[in-house]
């Protein structure tokens, strides 16, 4: 009795495991199956979005959908280069980024040498009044920026676009952590060889931030390049138009059902952010790992 | 007793190099990122209109109307209603959600782990701007992916966007899809802070997964939570470009935002005045519910 | 007032500082080649540079250079406003007759040459440029609203003829329903350019003697007309943004409309299965046929460097022949009234039909507010169309919003 009770038990016990395994092993493709079903979820508008740009107009008005292009065409990116100034608008975001990456690059990195390297008065007050507004969301800002440019006439213009942009919160931030963590005795001896602070700056201190630089540059440009209400305010006529405000502008009003533009104009607007982020993703987990502020 | 003077020199000279170093970053963010946020406030107790432009001196001062229009603003309490359903349920989405895609991928993908992370955060990267001119295609009624999908099996779908009660759930709907790989992505970072041993401690214990996760995993990520909901918060309140582009703040006012609301009366009727304190009290709203979320959820 | 006044200086002074990044300076007039930027809104914007007019216009004038900027109709309002605001004005633009109160009256229009004759043009279409005693713009197009029906779709309904009264138009709905149509006609639940003539007709005004009489019995009355479209599933209840009604038009669902003159040409140019089967009418009359009056006028900047050359543009599109050409590029009525004898116009039936509409209708009220009371309207008429609230309590509302909005 007492034999049979034990064999049933181990037996019960073994098929338990090899159940569990088996379990296991299910849970895991369940899971799998679940990730991928999300993944198509998250990449099903964009593929919608790219097949739709290359659809004519009478196909994408047709009352049942395809999915794919039945007949590719060029059409929309043609109507985007020829009859609309999308060239234009692409090459206002470029400039605009490039500008706004630039100054970050430069301007945080020099605060964040200075808050951490050099000792004046007011260092810990600056630091503070800058973090302070770390959080102040931009539309409290967008008025009086407004009356700001437009009392120096800079409405429509590009530095209308970059200067505010120019200096951000986050950039000193990150730049400050990594500066802070370069040895002082480093700086120390380039001071005693008797290099200049500047020297110190361009040739001890920025060859060793790399990689902080690159995750700035990176963020920075996703904000500018994806950034929108400032320049909707900003650029008043179309010659200033970067490529958010273009699309936006184009997709309200009686353009508004023309799909086969609108997707063309989007997979211009998303390709060099999808570009830079396949290229360079390893630097997005490490600067969410620094920060874990996004694009 | 020489060194000393010379030290001070040093000193001195220490201190303009300290502010040389900071004012490039210090003029521009003084002019373009502090003084327009001491200005909004100060606009806001003007009538300033586009009149006034031309000379900014004269904007007459009026105290407190624009608030205490505010409070009997219809639109407004509308505009500021939608903005907190579009945050509260999109926050609570967009966290549990975030939150289950990390548990699974920190446990069970091995190699596809990166995969996954690389495709879920996708959508963050890009523009809002093209992800709403997308999903208002998506969502179109006649010639959009879903309605057709759904026609496949004999359902004749809604107008999503035109329709009063579905148009915010649809905005909502995209804000997760376009969060969640971002959030995902901080709870992955969280999770793995999370030290091995703890778990091992609690599974000689024989605690189950799901005490597990009660007991360790939600209170050990509690500081990432708290910043997950501070960000996506900030981001939420101000909710603008998807109104603006797929509704236009209608059906029925249904989708209007504060942010749109602001926009509007600032740079479609030029009540800059009034714009600015719709500005200035989406900003108490938004230092209020961060400071409301450091209380509650900070460690102790 | 001094804070304030004190922290605008701080932004001023603070601000000079980086002046050095500056503007582009400006150009002197003379007589060498200029440019033009002109602003343009919806269709006129899309094919105004290429049509016939700009050609005989830049033949004719070989130094001087147009940009036409297209802007679609529904930012372009907030566009103009930023721009005279940042000072970054075109040198001349379209402008909707509705604004020409709130741009005329800020004083940013150039007043219009003593060459240009007012009797030329429809005289409420002048009347509408006229701010302050002066002329700050040049009507460019007429614009009204009619009554588009499916002539085939009615036949198999059992109705031959077009609706003349609001009974009419009912019955024919309810036919269309009846006899297959999704819907009996299209009304934009959110636009007053398609209330207004039920309005206008019923014997009601958006102001009269400078109040708003919104709350009127004529007013309550065409709301209660309105929304039974819509309580009866007459008409969609809502559409989303970029709902297009040539489409629903032409396959049936939507049989009849309330549009402008260039819905012509499109529904000529879409599916060439429905050509002769459709037909346009006056809107049906309850006191009187009255439709809405608008269109596009032609105003000059003051900060404009090239006004004199602007005018020239003006005045060229002004001219007969032009006028006549520009029709037939786009199908905007012309404002000259001498345009309508060439046989393009008058040979044309549903044209006629136009013609004869724009001989009784109203035009909402020149005043500087206009654009946001236009809104407040059509939130109103929104909810009452949606069942939100009774035709009176969207008339008292519109009042209210209208009272309180004007700054007399």
């Amino acid at each position: 009795m007492a034999t049979t009770t034990t064999t049933a038990a181990k037996t019960a016990i073994a098929a338990g495991r090899t159940g569990g395994r088996e379990s296991a092993a299910l849970r895991r493709s369940l899971i799998y199956i679940g990730y991928t079903i999300g993944l198509v979820l998250v990449a099903g508008p964009f593929v919608w979005m790219v097949a739709g740009a290359f659809k004519t107009a009478p196909e994408l008005h047709r009352i049942v959908p395809t999915f794919l292009p039945a007949e590719p065409t060029l059409d929309n990116f043609n109507t985007l280069f020829q009859k609309l100034n999308f060239p234009l608008y692409f090459l206002n975001s470029a400039v605009v980024a490039f500008f706004v990456v630039g100054a970050n690059l430069l301007f945080c990195s020099m605060l964040g040498y200075a808050l951490t390297k050099l000792h004046f008065p007011g260092r810990d007050k600056i630091f503070l009044l800058v973090m302070a507004t770390l959080m102040v969301p931009s539309t409290v800002t967008l008025v009086p920026l407004f009356v700001l440019m437009s009392a120096i006439g800079l409405v429509n213009t590009y530095a209308g676009l970059i200067l505010p942009f120019a200096a951000g919160p986050f950039g000193v931030f990150l730049m400050r952590q990594f500066i802070g963590s370069i040895p002082d005795d480093l700086i120390e001896a380039a001071r005693i060889d008797g290099a200049s602070e500047l020297r110190i700056f361009r040739s001890v201190v920025m060859p060793l931030c790399g990689t902080p630089l690159a995750t700035l540059g990176i963020f920075t440009f996703l904000a500018s390049w994806n950034n929108f209400l400032w320049p909707l305010v900003v650029s008043t006529s179309e010659r200033m138009y970067t490529l958010p405000v273009g699309v936006a502008t184009f997709s309200i009003g009686q353009h508004s059902s023309d799909y086969g533009t609108l997707m063309a104009g989007s997979v211009l607007l998303v390709a060099p952010v999808l570009i830079v982020f396949l290229l360079l993703q390893r630097y997005f987990t490490q600067g969410i790992a620094m920060t874990g502020i996004k694009g | 007793m020489v060194a000393r003077p010379a030290r001070r020199g040093g000193d001195v000279r220490a201190a303009l190099t300290g502010y040389a170093f900071s004012a490039p970053y210090l003029i521009l963010f003084l002019v373009f990122l502090a003084l327009p946020i001491l200005a909004s406030l100060v606009l806001s107790f003007t009538d300033f209109s586009l009149g006034d432009l031309t000379a900014p001196l004269g904007a007459p001062f009026i105290g407190l109307q624009n608030y205490a229009k505010l409070f009997s603003d219809d639109n407004f309490r509308q505009a500021a209603l939608n903005t907190a359903y579009f945050t509260v349920v999109g926050l609570i989405a967009t966290t549990v959600l975030g939150l289950v895609a990390a548990l699974g991928l920190n446990r069970a993908l091995g190699r596809l782990r990166s995969v996954f992370r690389v495709g879920y955060y996708l959508p963050t990267v890009t523009s809002i701007v093209a992800i709403a001119v997308i999903w208002r295609f998506l969502l179109d009624p006649n010639f959009g992916l879903i309605n057709g999908a759904l026609k496949q099996i004999g359902i004749s779908g809604p107008n999503w966007l035109g329709n009063p009660t579905l148009a915010m759930p649809c905005i909502i709907a995209m804000a997760v899809w376009r969060n969640l790989g971002n959030v995902m992505v901080l709870f992955l970072a969280g999770l793995q802070g999370i030290p091995e041993d703890v778990y091992e401690a609690a599974r000689i214990d024989g605690a189950t997964p799901w005490r597990e996760l009660l007991r360790i995993t939600l209170p050990m990520l509690r500081p990432t939570l708290l910043f997950v909901a501070v960000i996506t918060s900030i981001g939420y309140l101000q909710l603008f470009e998807e109104p603006f582009i797929m509704t236009q703040g209608g059906p029925l006012n249904k989708t209007l935002s504060v942010s749109m609301y602001m926009y509007r009366e600032g740079f479609s009727y030029f009540h800059l005045g009034y714009a600015s304190s719709i500005g200035y009290v989406l900003f108490v709203v938004i230092a209020a519910v961060t400071a409301l979320q450091f209380r509650l959820l900070r460690n102790d | 007032m001094r804070s304030s006044a004190r922290a605008i200086n701080c932004l001023a002074v603070l601000a000079l500082v980086l002046t050095a990044c500056g503007t582009s300076s400006t150009s002197n007039t003379s007589s060498g080649p200029v440019t033009l930027t002109m602003w343009a809104m919806g269709d006129e914007g899309d094919k105004l540079p290429t049509s016939d007019a700009m050609q005989a216009f830049k033949k004719a004038n070989p130094n001087i250079t147009v940009n036409v900027t297209a802007i679609p109709w529904g930012v372009a309002h907030d566009k103009l406003v930023t721009a005279v605001a940042g000072r970054q004005t075109p040198d001349l633009s379209l402008m909707g007759t509705t604004w020409m109160g709130e741009f005329g009256k800020i004083g940013v229009l150039d007043q219009v040459p003593s060459s240009v004759s007012k009797s030329d043009f429809y005289s409420g279409a002048w009347d509408a440029v006229v701010v302050n005693g002066k002329a700050v713009g040049v009507p460019w197009y007429v614009d009204t609203r009619t009554l588009f029906y499916r002539t085939d779709l009615a036949q198999k309904a059992g109705i031959n003829s077009a609706p003349q009264t609001w009974n009419d138009l009912m019955k024919l709905a309810q036919a269309y329903k009846a006899s297959g149509s999704q819907y009996g006609i299209y009304l934009q639940s959110n636009d007053d350019q398609e209330w207004l003539p039920f309005l206008y007709s019923a014997g009601g005004d958006v102001m009269q003697n400078g109040k708003f009489t919104l709350d009127s019995q004529a007013s309550v009355k065409s709301l209660t007309e309105w929304v039974k479209y819509f309580q009866q599933g007459l008409t969609p209840k809502s559409e989303a943004q970029g709902f297009d009604v040539t489409q629903t038009f032409t396959s049936g669902a939507t049989p009849m409309f309330i549009s402008g003159p260039w819905q012509i040409s499109t529904l000529l140019k879409s599916d060439p299965q429905i050509t002769g089967k459709w037909a346009v009418a006056r809107v049906p009359k309850d006191q009187s046929s009255t439709s809405w009056a608008g269109g596009g006028d032609l105003a000059v900047f003051k900060n404009s460097q090239h006004r004199d050359a602007a005018w020239k543009l003006v005045q060229f599109l002004a001219q007969r022949e032009q006028q006549i050409s520009w029709f037939k590029t786009i199908n905007d009525l012309p404002a000259v009234k001498a345009a309508w004898q060439d046989p393009a116009l008058s040979g044309d039936q549903n044209l006629k039909v136009y013609g004869d509409q724009l001989t009784t209708t109203k035009a909402p009220p020149a005043i500087a507010e206009w654009t946001e009371i236009d809104k407040s309207i059509n939130d109103w008429l929104e909810k009452a169309s949606a069942g939100q609230v009774t035709p009176a309590q969207a008339a008292a509302g519109m009042q209210q919003a209208a009272t309180s909005l004007h700054k007399p």
